[in-house]
C-alpha cells in the first residue's frame, strides 16, 4: 500500500536545502520588485534619498528576500519551476501564511545564501475536513555570514479522499 | 520617478489605537506577472488560465506573498522612511484574483521600548488585515513590529538607530 500523503510529508521533516547566489542581488532587482508591488518608496531606488535617511545605499523592499528565488542558479522545468528549489510538492501545497523577521537592511552588493529547512508536519481536522500543515523555515545570510532575514512559511495540503 | 520619502513618524507621537493610513491596491494580471518575474517565480498558477482551470481554480491567482509585500508597504508608508520593519506575519484566508480591489488596514496595538528598557529602540506593534471589494478579509490575522525613530531630544545627543551608523540623525543634516 502506498504511503499516505501525511507519511510522505513526514519524511520531509529535517530536510535542508542550501542555496548560494552566484552574484550580488543588484539594485535593479529592487526596482523591479517595487514596480511589481507598486511601491515607489525612493529608499528602494534612489541612492541620494536613501543616504539622506542614513542608509549606505538603497535598500531592498523588505519582503523581497523572503519571496525571491533569485539565488537559485538553475534552469526551469515544464511547470515553470526552477529546477532543484523545492523541498515540497509546491502545486499540491497552498500557502497558509508567513512570518517574516528582518534583521538589517539588504543592499545591492549583498550576495545571498538561503537555507531552507522543513521544521514540522502535522495534521488538523476542522470544518473543511482534514488538512496537513508543513512548516518550513528559510534563513537568509549575506557574504559575511550576517543574518539578514528569516521566513517561516506554513503550507497546507488536503489528504486524498479514502478509497 | 521622482517621489518624496514622506514624513517621519516619531515613536513618541504614536498612540495605541491609532489607525494606519489605508493602502488601496487594484489587482491585475500584468502586475501579477511582474511579481512573478521580480521573484523569479514562473509557476503557471499565477498567469496561465488554462493550466490553473485544469487544477480546479477559476483562474490565475495572486501569490500569497504579494499580499505580504502590500502589508510591508502599508506599514512603511505610514511609519516613514526612518522606520525599520522588524517583523511581519500574515495568514492568507481567501484567494485573490485579477479584478479584485484590495485595501490594507491596520491599527496600532501596542508601543514598547525593546527589551523592556526605557532606553531601548521604540517599537510599534500593529494589527493588520486586507479586505477585498466584498469586504471579505482575504488576509487575517496579520501583524507587524516596526521600529520607529525617536524624537531628537536637544541638547542630548540623538540616539542612533540600531542598524545605522551614529551621528546620522535628521537634526544633523
Amino acid at each position: 500500500m502506498a504511503d499516505s500523503l501525511l507519511e510522505q510529508l513526514k519524511t520531509t521533516v529535517g530536510r535542508e536545502l542550501v542555496f548560494q547566489a552566484p552574484d550580488e542581488i543588484g539594485r535593479s532587482a529592487f526596482r523591479l520588485y517595487a514596480l511589481a508591488v507598486g511601491d515607489f518608496n525612493p529608499i528602494y531606488s534612489d541612492r541620494e534619498q536613501a543616504a539622506a535617511q542614513g542608509l549606505r545605499d538603497v535598500m531592498a523592499p523588505p519582503t523581497l528576500v523572503c519571496d525571491t528565488w533569485q539565488y537559485v542558479d538553475s534552469d526551469m522545468d515544464e511547470r515553470g519551476d526552477l529546477v532543484g528549489r523545492g523541498l515540497f510538492k509546491e502545486l499540491a501545497g497552498l500557502r497558509a501564511g508567513n512570518e517574516y523577521e528582518f534583521f538589517q537592511p539588504i543592499h545591492p552588493d549583498d550576495v545571498l545564501t538561503a537555507r531552507w529547512l522543513v521544521k514540522d508536519v502535522y495534521e488538523r481536522t476542522g470544518r473543511s475536513g482534514t488538512l496537513i500543515f508543513q512548516v518550513i523555515e528559510a534563513t537568509y545570510l549575506n557574504q559575511s555570514g550576517e543574518l539578514l532575514a528569516r521566513n517561516t512559511e506554513t503550507l497546507f495540503y488536503r489528504e486524498e479522499a479514502p478509497e | 520617478m521622482n517621489l518624496n520619502v514622506g514624513a517621519y513618524r516619531y515613536f513618541e507621537d504614536v498612540s495605541a489605537g491609532e489607525e494606519l493610513t489605508p493602502l488601496h491596491k487594484q489587482i491585475d494580471l500584468p502586475r501579477m506577472m511582474a511579481y512573478g518575474a521580480a521573484t523569479w517565480d514562473f509557476i503557471r498558477v499565477h498567469y496561465d488560465a488554462d493550466h490553473v482551470r485544469e487544477l480546479g481554480f477559476p483562474g490565475p491567482f495572486v501569490d500569497g506573498q504579494m499580499l505580504g509585500a502590500f502589508l510591508a508597504q502599508h506599514v512603511q508608508d505610514w511609519a516613514g522612511p526612518r522606520a525599520f520593519l522588524r517583523k511581519l506575519g500574515f495568514r492568507n484566508r481567501i484567494m485573490v484574483y485579477p479584478g479584485d480591489s484590495l485595501v490594507c488596514k491596520g491599527v496600532v496595538a501596542g508601543l514598547y521600548r525593546e527589551g523592556d528598557d526605557s532606553e531601548g529602540p521604540g517599537l510599534a506593534e500593529c494589527d493588520l488585515w486586507i479586505e477585498n471589494q466584498r469586504t471579505e478579509r482575504v488576509v487575517e490575522p496579520a501583524s507587524a513590529v516596526v521600529q520607529l525613530p525617536l524624537r531628537p531630544a536637544s541638547p542630548d545627543p540623538l540616539k542612533p538607530d540600531s542598524f545605522r551608523s551614529a551621528g546620522d540623525g535628521p537634526n544633523e543634516r
